[in-house]
């Protein structure tokens, strides 16, 4: 990771600009929404990419050290997915989301629960934590 | 996938918040199938997506719209840029960090 913020650093023009834009590890409601309101099934847990996380940190926190970038703006804000049915959620939880979140029973019935209650224009919604860092070239670079 | 992603575009609005696309010289280092290039493709002088997978490469050159600007897609990976030095102003890791 900190040899590909290098190379952005080599490519970039001296004004230039990073951005790391990326979802976050962190746990997100399963939602039912429905015209007029919504519920939470409970909780996902967010938390086996986080490793991966801990390590784009550890090398944006290296290079700012470095003064290779400095940090300039950093926000997380709401990714949302929503499905229509329940069919299409758990085809998209084990097509993509597999290796990346856990959803547990408990929360699944919970959802599927709240699901058929047939509320008018319900929906399945996943608000996945997102990060968005903006960070300046600067002109020192890390050699080797 | 099945589900409507992100409908309302709020990963393009932060982006145009935090940063000027248009006129520059952009990249975006693990675009994937180009969801996420095709929604701000018209706004860089020049656009370029790059990602290891060529398959996800294929699928972004055939799912792009119409438009007098397209992006260039190419197979690298983010420690191995093929590009000169001081030739983008702008790099997004997109999901690539």
């Amino acid at each position: 990771m900190v040899h590909a913020l290098n190379e952005a650093h080599r490519i970039l023009i001296p004004q230039g600009i990073m951005i790391d834009l990326r979802p976050l590890s962190v746990d997100v409601p399963l939602e039912i929404i429905y015209q007029g309101g919504g519920e939470s099934a409970g909780m996902i847990d967010m938390s086996p990419d986080i490793e991966l996380d801990r390590a784009a940190d550890r090398a944006i926190e290296t290079v700012s050290v470095e003064q290779v970038f400095r940090e300039s703006w950093v926000e997380s804000f709401d990714f949302p997915y929503y499905w229509k049915t329940f069919r299409d959620m758990k085809a998209d939880l084990k097509e993509y989301w597999m290796t990346d979140v856990i959803v547990p029973d408990e929360v699944l019935q919970r959802a599927r629960i709240l699901f058929r209650k047939r509320r008018p224009q319900t929906q399945i919604l996943v608000r996945v934590q997102m990060k968005l860092g903006k960070y300046e070239k600067q002109k020192k670079v890390i050699v080797g | 996938m099945k589900a409507a992603r992100d409908p309302d575009g709020a990963e393009l609005h932060h982006l145009n918040k935090t940063c000027e696309l248009k006129g520059k010289n952009v990249l975006e280092i693990g675009c994937g199938d180009g969801k996420f290039i095709r929604q701000y493709q018209v706004m860089p002088r020049r656009l370029v997506g790059l990602d290891p997978g060529l398959s996800d490469l294929y699928t972004a050159k055939s799912n792009l719209t119409d438009s007098i600007k397209l992006p260039y897609f190419i197979q690298a990976v983010g420690e191995k840029l093929p590009f000169p030095s001081h030739s983008f102003d702008i790099v997004i890791f997109a999901s690539s960090l």
